[in-house]
C-alpha cells in the first residue's frame, strides 16, 4: 500500500496503541477539528475482501457512496445487484403441511436425515410409470411405499455386495441371489435396524415418531411377502435401470473421492476426508484401542439389551392395554344383553376389580425422606430453643457477674456447646470408595507382621544359641504353660495355679497350701539369704544353703536331686532367683456324697518321679495316716521316705477304707485325666482382653528395645563367661604346660627348646616366649 | 483468486479496454470466430461491457456464450446469445497460455526479491512484533488476507483447507467457474443461483433444482422430491435450539454429528458463497442456523458455520443469508449472533477472509453500528480500542478499520481522538427510530461445546 500522500499524513503519528485511552468528543464539541486534514482517500483501507473483487464496480460504488454519505454528501441508496430470488412458487404448499406446532421450550433434537425421512429410495417419473403398468395388470396393487421398500432392498444389496459392479454392470446379481441376502434383515444397515427390531418385537407394522404416515393410507406389507408377490417385475425395471446407470446406484450419489486416483481438480469431488497424521503406533496403543473396542462393544451390547427389554416391556403393556379394551368391550355387551333379557344381579363380573399394585419398589425410602424432612424440622426446632437457653444462660451469668456472686461458679455450664456432629456428613458422591477393614483384619495384620518378627528372631537367636541348650522357659512363647481345670465344679479362677508374670499379681492361697500362700504373697523376688527350703510335710524350714538353693518348693521337703523334676538345671548355678512358674500340681475340685467337697491334686508331670511322688504326696496330705502296700515297694529310690514309710507301715489297717480309696484314687489319676493334655489359659483372659491382643501385646514387648537391650545384655554375661571358662582353661592348660615344661626340662635338659616346638601348641611355645 | 481479472487490472492495456471503444460501421469478426477465453464487449444493463467468453454451447442449433463481465461480480455471469455481442468492437483473443505462466512466474520471483527490501507489508509485521499493542494505522493486516505475491501454491492451500479454515481462494478448475444450475426451488422461492455447486452433476442436466425446505435434500425429479415429502417428518434444522425469540430461533449444529445435513447445507450455500470450499468434509465445523418459524416449520433464513477449534481466532467461518431473504436485515442478526457466542465464548473474533463484496458491507454495517452505539450510549468521554474491543468482542484491527472507515479517529491537538461526527449521530438515530429487530443476549441459552483432542481429530 502507498503510503498517504496528503499533507495532514506528514504530522499524523502512524502507530496507535489499543491500550491508550482515547479521548470521546463529538464533532459539534470541537468546531476547529480541521475537516481538510481528514479528506483521505479512504479507498486505500484494506477491506479483507480479495484483491480482485475488491475493484469490482458494484462495490467501488457502495463503498464510495457510504464513504460521501460519511462526509455529509446526499447519497441515493446504492445496492450490489444480484440475480433474482424474488418468485414465489406456488406449488410448494403441495409438498409442505401445516402441521408443526412449536413447543414450548426450545427444541433439542439429534435424529439425523436419515432417521426422519423414511425409506432412502425416492421414486421418480420412471419408477412412477413402470408402477403404474404393473398395477393395471393386478389385482393386488402395490403402493409407492412398498415398491420403494422393494427397489431401495435391490440398491443396497447390491451396493455392498458388489462395490464394483461398474466395472461390469452386466454381473449384477440375479434376482435370487438378491431375495436370498434381501429377505434377511442387515443389521448394519441403519435402515434395517426397524425391520429388525420388527421380526425381534413381533410388531407389525414397525413405526416411530419420526416416521410419517403412509401415503397410501396403508401400512406396508412385510417385505418378504412384497418380494413374493412382485419381487421379480420389480427386479426386472429395477436391473435395467442400474445397467443404464452402468452400474451406479440409480439416483445419483455425490461423488466422494476416489482414493485410486487424485482427482484435485474435480470439482464435483466433494467432502474429502481428512486425513491426519497417524499417531505413531506402538503394541500399546494397539493393545489399548483393542481394550477400548471390547469395552464399547460391550458398553453398547449392554444398552441395546436393556433398551430392548424395555421395548419389549412397553410391547407387552400395549397387549395389555389392547386386551383391556376388549374386556370392556365384551362387559358392554354382556350388560345389553342382561338388560335386554332382564337378568339382575351378578353385577360382580362386570366391574373391574381394583388390582392390588405390586408394592412400590421402596416404599421405606419415601417415609424416610418425610421422615428425615420432620426430623429436620425437629432438630432446627430444637437448636433453635437450645440457642435461646443459651441465650438466657449467657444472659444470667452476665447478670451474676454484674453482681460479683457466680463469676466463677458455672464456666462449663453457659458454654454447653451446640451439639457437634461428630461424623462428617459427606454427600453421597464424594463419599470415597474405599474398601472398609474391620478392626479384625487390621488385628490380624498386626498379628501376622509380629509373629514374623517373632519367629525371625527366634530363627535368629536360634543361631546365636547354637551348641547351646535353653533351659529357661520358652521366652518366645506368649502363652504360659499353666495348667488350668476348666471342670465345670471349679469355677473359681482363684482356684488356680498361676504362672511367674502372674504369680506377683494372684492369690496363691487357695490353690496352694495355706504354709506357701505367705510366701507366695509377698510378692518380691528372695535374695539368697531369704530362701529357705520347706518342708510340704510339716512346713518346717529345712535349711538355708547358699549353694543348694532350691527352684521351687519341695512338697516333700526332702533333699532331692533336682533333676528327678526335670524343671531345674543345676548347671545354671547363676540362677538366684525363687521361681514359681511351675505348676506342680493339677486341681481339682468335686463335690462328693453329702455335698462334701474333694479337692484333688495332680503331679503335673508323669514321668516315674513324678508318680511315685504324687504317690507320696497324695498320702502324705490327704491320709497323714497310711500308705499302700504297692506304695512301699514302689519307692525304694527316695531313701528318706522309705525309711519314714517302714516306719508308718507298722500302723497299717488293712481294713481301713481310707487305704483303698487311696488307692482308688492313685488309679483314677493313672488312667482318667479330667484336663486336657495341655490347656493353657492364656494371660489374655487373666487381663480380660482378647487373645490377639495379647498375642500382639506380647509380641510387641518381645520386639521392644529393653527386651533386646536384655538379651544383648545377657549375650554380653553369657559371652564374658565363656571367656572366663576360656581363660580358666587357657589358665589351666599353661599350668599343666608348665608343670610338664618343667618335668621335660628337668628330664631333656638342653635340647628341650628344639623339642618343644613341634609337638606342642604353638600358644605354649609363644607362652613360654612371652614368659622367657 | 481469477488470474484473469487480477491480470485486468494490473495491466494497463486491460484497463485501457474498460472503456467500450467506439463501435465500427464494419464488422471486425464474425461471430463464429468467438472461442472460450476471448474478450468481446457485450451489452449488459443498458450499456456495452467487456466481457470474457468462459464456454459456449449450442442450444437448440443456437449457440449461446456464458461470459464473465470485466469489474462485475462472478454472480453476475451468465449465458447469453449471439445477440448481445457486438461485433462492431473490437474483439481481444485469449493470451497465449505459457506466456501467462510466465509472467507470473516472473512476477513472484520480482517479489520475492523485492520483499524484503520493500518498507511495505513484510517488514511492518516485524516492526509490529515487539510491541503488539501497537497498530499501524496506514497498514492494518487484515488477517488471513493474501497479498499480492504471497499466493500459495495449491498444495499449501490444500494443507491449510486440511487443518483450518474453508475458504478456498483459487478455483481450481474451468469448470467451477461456470454455474451449473439455473433454478433451485427452495421451500416456496424460486431462487438463481451465483455459483457453481458440486451437487451431483447428473443433477445439473434438470432445468431445477428442489431443494427440501428442512432436510435440505436435493432432487432433479419432482416426482421424487414428491415422494421425498411425503416421507420426511423433518420440521427445523436437526439440532437444538440455543436462542428464540418472536422472530427468529437459532439451531446449533455439529458437522460431525449431522454429517447429512450439514453437507446439504454446504451444496446449498455454495450456490451463493464463491470462496467457500467444499473440498474436504464438514467435521470440524459448527452450524448455526437462523430460521424463521411458521405453521410448517422452522424455515432456513441463513447461517454461519464457525470452526470447532481455530487457529486464527475466527469466529465465522462462512456466513450466509439465503437470496430470498436477503436485504431485510437478517445478516446483520446473524453477525449479531456470532459476536453474541464470542462473547459467552470470552474470546474476540472476526470472520475468515476473504469476505466478498455482500459480506464486507454487512460487517461494515454491523461494526460501524456497533461502535457508534457503544460510544452514543455509554456516554464515555474516553476509551482505549482494548476496551471497545472487549465489550464487543470484536478485534482491535477491526474496529480500527472501522474507525477509519467512519472518519472517527482524528488527530486533534497532538492526539488521537474518537470524533462522533455529526453525520455518524444523524445515522444512529436514524437508526434507532427504525426499530429494526435486535437480538436479545437473555434469550441465548448456550455453553461453548467443549471438545476433546481426538474429537478435534477430524479423520474418519
Amino acid at each position: 500500500m502507498a503510503p498517504p500522500s496528503s499533507a495532514g499524513a506528514r504530522f499524523r503519528q502512524r502507530k496507535i496503541s489499543v491500550k491508550q485511552t482515547l479521548q470521546v468528543w463529538k464533532q459539534r464539541d470541537i468546531p476547529d477539528l480541521e475537516l481538510a486534514e481528514q479528506q483521505r482517500d479512504l479507498q486505500q483501507i484494506e477491506t479483507g475482501v480479495e484483491k480482485g473483487e475488491e475493484e469490482e464496480h458494484h462495490l467501488q460504488k457502495v463503498i464510495n457512496a457510504s464513504a460521501a454519505k460519511i462526509q455529509g454528501r446526499k447519497v441515493e441508496q446504492v445496492y450490489i445487484p444480484t440475480p433474482d430470488a424474488s418468485k414465489v412458487w406456488a406449488d410448494a404448499d403441495k409438498y409442505y403441511k401445516d402441521e408443526f406446532v412449536p413447543p414450548a421450550s426450545y427444541i433439542k433434537f439429534s435424529a439425523t436425515v436419515e432417521d426422519v425421512s423414511g425409506c432412502p429410495y425416492c421414486m421418480d417419473e420412471e419408477d412412477e410409470k413402470f408402477l403404474e403398468k404393473m398395477n393395471s395388470t393386478l389385482d393386488n396393487k402395490c403402493t409407492e411405499d412398498e415398491f420403494e421398500m422393494i427397489a431401495h432392498r435391490f440398491e443396497s444389496v447390491v451396493n455392498e455386495k458388489q462395490p464394483f459392479l461398474s466395472m461390469d454392470p452386466q454381473q449384477i446379481l440375479s434376482f435370487k441371489e438378491i431375495v436370498e441376502v434381501a429377505v434377511v434383515p442387515d443389521k448394519s444397515d441403519p435402515a434395517d435396524v426397524a425391520r429388525t427390531l420388527e421380526n425381534q418385537l413381533n410388531i407389525h407394522p414397525f413405526k416411530t415418531l419420526l416416521d410419517a404416515k403412509p401415503t397410501s393410507g396403508k401400512q406396508p406389507r412385510p417385505l418378504k411377502v412384497l418380494f413374493d408377490m412382485f419381487g421379480r417385475k420389480i427386479y426386472e425395471h429395477w436391473k435395467a435401470r442400474r445397467i443404464a446407470r452402468n452400474g451406479k446406484p440409480v439416483f445419483p450419489t455425490l461423488r466422494f473421492e476416489d482414493p485410486s486416483h487424485k482427482d484435485d481438480n474435480d470439482p464435483y469431488v466433494c467432502f474429502r476426508r481428512r486425513e491426519f497424521r497417524q499417531a505413531r503406533k506402538t503394541r500399546r496403543t494397539d493393545t489399548q484401542g483393542a481394550e477400548r473396542l471390547a469395552m464399547f462393544y460391550k458398553d453398547l451390547k449392554h444398552a441395546r439389551n436393556i433398551l430392548f427389554m424395555v421395548a419389549e416391556r412397553e410391547v407387552r403393556r400395549l397387549e395389555q392395554l389392547k386386551t383391556d379394551k376388549e374386556i370392556f368391550n365384551l362387559r358392554c355387551e354382556t350388560k345389553k344383553v342382561k338388560r335386554e333379557l332382564g337378568i339382575k344381579g351378578e353385577e360382580e363380573d362386570l366391574i373391574t376389580h381394583k388390582k392390588k399394585r405390586p408394592p412400590l419398589p421402596d416404599p421405606e425410602f419415601f417415609r424416610a425422606q418425610q421422615m428425615s424432612e420432620k426430623e429436620r424440622l425437629l432438630t432446627k426446632e430444637r437448636r433453635k430453643q437450645q440457642l435461646e437457653k443459651e441465650k438466657l444462660v449467657a444472659s444470667q451469668r452476665q447478670k451474676y457477674q454484674k453482681g460479683g456472686a457466680y463469676s466463677q461458679a458455672q464456666p462449663g455450664q453457659g458454654a454447653n456447646p451446640v451439639a457437634v456432629q461428630p461424623y462428617v456428613k459427606l454427600p453421597s458422591s464424594r463419599i470415597p470408595d474405599l474398601d472398609l477393614t474391620t478392626v479384625n483384619a487390621v488385628l490380624q495384620d498386626k498379628l501376622e507382621g509380629i509373629k514374623k518378627a517373632v519367629s525371625d528372631k527366634l530363627v535368629k537367636r536360634r543361631a546365636q544359641d547354637e551348641g547351646w541348650v535353653n533351659f529357661t522357659d520358652d521366652p518366645y512363647n506368649p502363652f504360659f504353660q499353666i495348667a488350668s481345670n476348666e471342670d465345670e465344679a471349679l469355677k473359681e479362677r482363684s482356684h488356680l495355679p498361676y504362672s511367674s508374670i502372674a504369680s506377683s499379681m494372684y492369690e496363691v492361697e487357695s490353690s496352694r497350701e495355706a504354709e506357701f500362700s505367705s510366701l507366695l504373697n509377698s510378692h518380691k523376688h528372695y535374695t539368697d539369704d531369704e530362701i529357705v527350703k520347706i518342708n510340704a510335710a510339716d512346713g518346717e524350714v529345712v535349711k538355708n544353703d547358699r549353694n543348694n538353693l532350691p527352684e521351687f518348693y519341695d512338697l516333700t521337703g526332702q533333699d532331692r536331686d533336682y533333676e528327678d523334676t526335670g524343671f531345674y538345671n543345676p548347671n545354671n548355678a547363676n540362677q538366684h532367683k525363687l521361681t514359681v512358674s511351675e505348676v506342680l500340681y493339677k486341681l481339682r475340685k468335686r463335690v462328693g456324697r453329702y455335698g462334701r467337697m474333694w479337692i484333688d491334686r495332680k503331679r503335673v508331670r508323669d514321668d516315674p518321679g513324678f508318680e511315685e511322688y504324687l504317690n507320696a504326696s497324695d498320702d502324705e496330705i490327704e491320709l497323714e495316716s497310711d500308705n499302700g502296700d504297692e506304695e512301699s515297694k514302689d519307692e525304694p529310690v527316695t531313701p528318706p521316705e522309705n525309711g519314714e514309710l517302714a516306719s508308718r507301715k507298722r500302723h497299717i489297717n488293712v481294713y481301713d477304707s481310707q487305704s483303698d480309696a487311696k488307692r482308688r484314687l492313685k488309679s483314677r489319676f493313672m488312667f482318667d485325666s479330667d484336663l486336657p493334655p495341655y490347656s493353657p489359659l492364656d494371660p489374655s483372659k487373666l487381663n480380660q482382653i482378647g487373645s490377639q491382643t495379647q498375642a500382639i501385646r506380647f509380641g510387641c514387648m518381645l520386639l521392644t528395645k529393653a527386651y533386646d537391650s536384655i538379651h544383648h545384655i545377657r549375650q554380653k554375661q553369657i559371652e564374658a563367661h565363656q571367656q572366663r571358662l576360656l581363660q580358666q582353661q587357657q589358665r589351666m592348660l599353661q599350668q599343666k604346660q608348665k608343670q610338664l615344661a618343667n618335668g621335660s626340662a628337668e628330664a631333656n635338659g638342653a635340647n628341650g627348646s628344639t623339642k618343644s616346638a613341634s609337638p606342642a601348641p604353638g600358644s605354649a611355645g609363644e607362652m613360654k616366649k612371652l614368659k622367657s | 483468486m481469477t488470474s484473469d481479472s487480477e491480470t485486468a487490472a494490473t495491466d494497463p492495456t486491460e484497463a485501457l479496454r474498460l472503456i467500450p471503444p467506439e463501435p465500427t460501421t464494419d464488422e471486425q469478426f464474425s461471430i463464429a470466430q468467438v472461442a472460450a477465453g476471448c474478450k468481446v464487449y457485450a451489452f449488459k444493463d443498458g450499456e456495452w461491457r467487456l466481457a470474457e467468453i468462459l464456454a459456449l454451447q449450442r442450444k437448440k442449433g443456437k449457440p449461446v456464450y456464458y461470459v464473465h463481465y470485466a469489474e462485475f461480480n462472478k454472480r453476475l455471469d451468465e449465458w447469453i446469445d449471439e445477440t448481445k455481442i457486438d461485433t462492431h468492437r473490437p474483439m481481444y483473443p485469449p493470451k497465449p497460455q505459457k506466456d501467462k505462466k510466465d509472467k507470473k512466474q516472473t512476477r513472484k520471483k520480482v517479489v520475492k526479491k523485492t520483499a524484503p527490501k520493500s518498507e511495505t507489508p513484510e517488514p511492518q509485521r516485524a516492526k509490529s512484533e515487539p510491541n503488539e499493542d501497537e497498530m499501524d494505522l496506514d497498514n492494518l493486516n487484515v488477517q488471513g488476507l493474501v497479498k499480492e505475491g504471497e499466493e500459495l501454491s495449491r498444495e499449501d492451500e490444500i494443507e491449510r483447507l486440511r487443518t483450518s479454515g474453508s475458504m478456498a481462494q483459487t478455483s481450481t478448475s474451468e469448470l467451477a467457474k461456470i454455474r451449473n444450475f439455473s433454478k433451485v426451488i427452495i421451500g416456496n422461492h424460486e431462487v438463481e443461483p451465483w455459483y457453481f455447486s458440486p451437487y451431483p452433476v447428473e443433477l445439473t442436466e434438470e432445468e431445477c433444482l428442489y431443494i427440501c425446505d428442512f432436510s435440505l435434500c436435493y432432487f432433479g425429479s419432482r416426482k421424487q422430491f414428491e415422494r421425498f415429502r411425503a416421507k420426511c417428518t423433518l420440521s427445523h434444522p436437526p439440532g437444538n435450539e440455543i436462542y428464540r425469540d418472536d422472530y427468529v430461533s437459532f439451531f446449533e449444529i455439529d458437522g460431525r454429528k449431522q454429517r447429512t445435513w450439514c453437507r446439504n447445507l454446504c451444496l446449498l450455500s455454495k450456490l451463493f458463497l464463491d470462496h467457500k470450499t467444499l473440498y474436504y468434509d464438514v467435521d470440524p465445523f459448527l452450524f448455526y442456523c437462523m430460521t424463521r418459524r411458521d405453521d410448517k416449520g422452522h424455515h432456513l433464513v441463513g447461517y454461519f458455520s464457525k470452526e470447532k477449534e481455530s487457529a486464527d481466532n475466527y469466529n465465522v467461518a462462512c456466513i450466509l443469508t439465503l437470496p430470498q431473504y436477503q436485504r431485510h436485515g437478517y445478516g446483520k442478526l446473524l453477525i449479531q449472533f456470532s459476536y453474541e457466542l464470542s462473547k459467552i465464548e470470552g474470546k474476540v473474533g472476526s470472520p475468515e477472509k476473504p469476505l466478498s463484496d455482500l459480506g464486507l458491507l454487512s460487517y461494515r454495517a454491523y461494526w460501524a453500528e456497533t461502535i457508534c452505539a457503544l460510544l452514543v450510549e455509554n456516554g464515555t468521554t474516553d476509551i482505549s480500542i482494548d476496551e471497545i474491543s472487549q465489550l464487543t468482542s470484536m478485534t482491535t484491527t477491526d474496529i480500527l478499520h472501522t474507525l477509519q472507515t467512519l472518519n472517527m479517529l482524528r488527530y486533534y491537538k497532538g492526539q488521537h481522538i474518537i470524533v462522533l461526527t455529526n453525520q455518524i449521530l444523524e445515522n444512529y438515530e436514524k437508526l434507532q427510530r427504525k426499530k429494526k429487530h435486535k437480538l436479545d443476549p437473555s434469550k441465548l441459552v448456550w455453553k461453548p461445546p467443549v471438545f476433546t483432542a481426538s474429537q478435534l481429530r477430524f479423520g474418519w
